[in-house]
């Protein structure tokens, strides 16, 4: 567990020190080889931070339209 | 390294194009050298063939003797003893025709009357997935790699990104779910209910396989095909395993996936041109999970058959006797899967929450060796060239000093 909370610690710490400005909000994506997600967690230890950890991989920065979803970002049941 | 990886998968695509019938020949698969029959999922077949020809060379040969179906019934299959009932394929020793490689279809056996048994199953899902309340009885479930899934279209589509929004909409509601530009539904190329790749893409965007809408097709090979050759490439989607995606990035690209509560989309690896599968090892990629092979058991839970027992163990890359005279979690890399000791998190379950994982034995410095990457790790020969508490685990120092 510890080594794993160290690796991701390093590479928060490589990812973290070099934010940029807002993404451009493109429907179809847009890699974005130099920003890091917005508010990374640097030494994540929850699924909720892992997934939004800071790396140095290229994330994409989407603007998805889906005009079905709730005004309050709840999924409506399936057909 | 890459243009191996890559003619192994294309293999996949290759083979499962192909039928049976058209390989035929008069072979008999119970005739074959040791053999072990395995009913297996689309997407292990690269690592099957590959696998096969080391095992075929070596001095006390196994021969993998398999044929491809989908999750659901191949656990079904081997819980219930269900014969296989069609002739299966294997892959010829370098004796045997020292020209063939894993991008070549493999050769055909030809099966008795009353069939033959099966030693081993896979599965790209776990057995509970199927809804099905199968008893295993004295069959075990082994984990073996890790193998991503993709959402892929074609190179020619502007698209980049999926979010789980997006494909709960898409999958979920059809056109009526409104999301551009993937609206029209047969050009939304999909698999059976019973396939592991769609139960594992419908358990990560809460859609379950039954209720999907799009064009259902049979075989992995035949969504590559649809997606590469469709007449529509902005409105086409399609679902496929990662190592199958990976052989075929010339004539099919995949998106990048941003999960519920994610900020960001990612693809497996580290970018869209690279094999390193670093998002999924540190999590950031959700859109995986385990293979998973059944096979019957005695009340030790080691595996009845010797040969399978000796065969999981390399899928599983731990230790086996005699010790292979190739390097298996090498050919495990190369095809695209990652060994559970290069992971960095788990989760329980078809899609359940991560949790930061350490391995018992952990192989991460080899995973970064092998696909390139520099992680900075020591070279070792063995466990005196460690410092402190580190072991010295396939030619690399691993673990805390």
């Amino acid at each position: 567990m510890r080594l794993a909370a160290l690796s991701l610690t390093l590479l928060a710490l490589l990812a973290c020190d070099d934010a940029a400005g807002d993404p451009p909000p493109l429907d179809m994506g847009t890699p974005d080889q130099s920003a890091p997600p917005p508010s990374c967690v640097e030494t994540p230890t929850t699924h909720l931070e892992i997934i939004n950890a800071c790396t140095t991989a290229t994330g994409v920065q989407k603007t998805a339209i889906t005009p079905l979803l709730g005004a309050d970002g709840t999924l409506p049941r399936l057909p | 390294m890459r243009m191996s990886h890559r003619a192994a998968a294309l293999g996949a695509l290759t083979m499962s194009l192909a039928t049976s019938a058209a390989w035929a020949q008069d072979t008999g698969c119970a005739d074959l050298e040791n053999p072990v029959y395995i009913h297996a999922g689309s997407t292990v077949l690269p690592l099957l063939r590959t696998l096969g020809r080391a095992l075929r060379d070596e001095a006390d040969p196994i021969t993998l003797v398999f044929v491809d179906g989908r999750s659901c019934a191949i656990m079904d299959g081997i819980v219930n003893d269900t014969p296989l009932s069609v002739n299966l394929s294997y892959v010829p020793s370098t004796a045997e025709d020292s020209a063939w490689t894993p991008n070549m279809a493999p050769l055909s056996c030809a099966i008795p009357a009353e069939g033959l048994p099966v030693d081993l199953a896979h599965a790209d899902i776990y057995p509970e997935s199927c809804g099905t309340d199968l008893q295993l009885g004295d069959v075990a479930v082994f984990t073996g790699p890790v193998l991503p899934f993709v959402f892929v279209v074609p190179p020619a589509s502007s698209q980049v990104a999926i979010t789980a929004e997006e494909a709960y909409f898409v999958w979920g509601f059809g056109s009526a779910g409104q999301v551009a530009p993937w609206t029209e539904e047969q050009f939304l190329f999909t698999r059976p209910n019973t396939a592991g790749t769609k139960i594992t893409f419908g358990a990560n965007i809460g859609v379950p396989a039954a209720r999907w809408n799009g064009e259902q097709l049979a075989k992995t090979g035949d969504v590559i095909n649809a997606v590469a050759s469709s007449v529509n490439a902005e409105a086409t989607l399609g679902i496929v395993g990662g190592a199958n995606y990976d052989g075929t990035r010339d004539v099919i690209k995949s998106l990048a996936y941003q999960a519920f509560d994610q900020q960001q989309a990612w693809f497996p690896d580290s970018s869209a041109a690279s094999f390193d599968k670093r998002n999924v090892r540190d999590g950031h990629y959700l859109l995986w999970g385990p293979s998973v092979f059944l096979t019957r058991v005695d009340d030790a839970g080691v595996p009845t058959n010797p040969r399978v027992d000796r065969l999981l163990r390399l899928l599983q890359s731990r230790t086996a006797d005699p010790a292979p005279t190739f390097d298996p979690t090498g050919i495990i890399v190369d095809l695209g899967f990652i060994p559970d000791c290069a992971m960095g998190v788990a989760r329980d379950g078809q899609a359940g929450d991560l949790r930061l994982y350490t391995p018992d034995a952990p192989c991460g410095c080899f995973f970064e060796a092998r696909v390139g990457g520099d992680a900075g790790c020591m070279p070792c020969g063995g466990p005196d060239d460690c410092p402190g508490a580190q072991t010295c685990t396939l030619g690399f120092c691993e673990g805390e000093i």
